[in-house]
């Protein structure tokens, strides 16, 4: 008895371009969370990463013939989608970001918070840290440093050379350093510079 | 940063983006966005159920806000302007009646609510929060002042949801605004492009509570 393999990528495409609902339900299953995960830590917006998902599902339902298996994978494409919707947006609505984290609120609370609250601060300022690179760089660092694209696939959803996104990804994690040091994020989010700080 | 201290941080920098990474890991986006992918794959189908056509179905978060915004936003401004026309026509209709039973204004109110060069030279406080805009003029009679009769060239539009000068002393300032800006508002400001003269009700907390404009 054989058993059954998932179906690939590809043939879930062709399978939804003839109109079967299954087959996007189930590729909409595959790749969401990655699309989602790209598109919040690209904009620190829960709201506008749920835009961003729904645009490129939308955009698979409408184009998805665009995208050839032979040039890139189904997430590369997905990404290089949702990375134009994410950039629009940011463009757009930008002004009305919040980030609340200020770095004496963070030192001031996790000298008594517990391990697990300190924790949670630092992400948060990694978080606001990362928001506020240029998009060039923070897309980078989003794809190879906290999803796991390789350089090959960032560079074809960046559009980019693989030199270029290297390049890119040293530039961006020194000026992500530099950001969180000098706004005394040190102490938790990066320990090492934590002993530089104080001593 | 030199070489060097990158070098330093970088250990600690690759450790706190692993750690965000796991903590995002397991993040997702809710099943409403699943729920209205698939309705909208069903309107494009022609599916049976599908109760909105095309792409519709879709409403992102930030168009949701914005939605409301549209809709609520101008039915709400015209709901006050009514309440604000009704009230002033009301006003209009008691003035020569006999029996028509007005309280005295609190000394001093009166004074100090006209700023103006010009146009509102007699805004008065009253002491009655239920009627935004009739009082003060009933109060600025009562107290002596001229009042100022309703113009044709002025249409009032009242921000607020509660009396205008329900609490403190409020500030009436003068200020010119273009008409796109306004119209961009959502305040129809029909004439020539050019200023119009708007006179704006601030309470003391700085928000602005009425205003009145030029037709």
């Amino acid at each position: 008895m054989s058993e059954a393999t998932e179906p690939s990528d590809a043939e879930l495409m062709r399978r939804a371009g003839a109109g079967e609902r299954e087959a996007f339900a189930e590729l909409y299953a595959r790749h969401q969370a990655t699309v989602y995960r790209f598109a919040r830590l690209m904009t620190a917006s829960e709201t506008v990463a749920e835009d961003v998902v729904q645009d490129v599902f939308l955009a698979v339902m409408r184009e998805g013939s665009r995208w050839d298996a032979a040039r890139s994978s189904l997430t590369t494409y997905l990404f290089g989608i949702a990375r134009h919707h994410t950039r629009r947006r940011w463009l757009r609505e930008r002004r009305f970001t919040v980030l609340d984290i200020t770095c004496e609120r963070a030192h001031g609370r996790a000298a008594d918070a517990s391990d697990e609250l300190a924790h949670h601060e630092s992400l948060a300022r990694l978080r606001g840290a990362l928001v506020r690179l240029p998009s060039r760089y923070r897309e980078v660092i989003v794809l190879c440093d906290l999803q796991g694209v390789s350089y090959t696939d960032a560079a074809a959803a960046v559009g980019c050379a693989v030199g270029t996104v290297r390049s890119r990804l040293h530039r961006g994690r020194r000026m992500l350093a530099e950001r969180l040091t000098r706004a005394g994020a040190c102490r938790t989010a990066l320990p090492a510079a934590a002993m530089r700080c104080e001593t | 940063m030199t070489a060097d201290e990158m070098d330093e941080h970088e250990p600690a920098l690759r450790e706190a983006l692993r750690a965000l990474a796991a903590a995002e890991a397991s993040s997702a986006a809710p099943p409403r966005v699943e729920r209205a992918l698939l309705r909208a794959w069903d309107a494009r189908h022609g599916r049976a159920g599908a109760s909105v056509a095309g792409d519709e179905t879709i409403v992102s978060g930030t168009a949701r806000v914005r939605r409301a915004r549209q809709i609520w936003g101008p039915a709400v401004a015209a709901g006050l302007l009514w309440a604000a026309l009704v009230a002033v026509s009301d006003w209009v209709g008691t003035q020569d009646r006999p029996g028509v039973e007005r309280r005295a204004p609190r000394a001093g109110l009166a004074a100090e609510a006209r700023p103006l060069d010009g146009g509102w030279r007699d805004a008065a406080v009253p002491e009655d929060p239920v009627l935004p805009s009739a009082r003060p003029i009933d109060h600025a009679r009562e107290a002596g002042l001229p009042a100022p009769r309703p113009s044709a060239r002025w249409t009032a539009v009242v921000l607020a949801d509660e009396s205008v000068t329900a609490e403190g002393v409020p500030l009436v300032v003068r200020m010119r605004v273009s008409r796109e800006a306004l119209e961009a508002l959502g305040v129809p400001a029909p004439g020539a492009a050019g200023m119009v003269d708007v006179d704006m009700v601030v309470g003391e907390d700085g928000v602005a509570q009425a205003f009145t404009l030029e037709r």
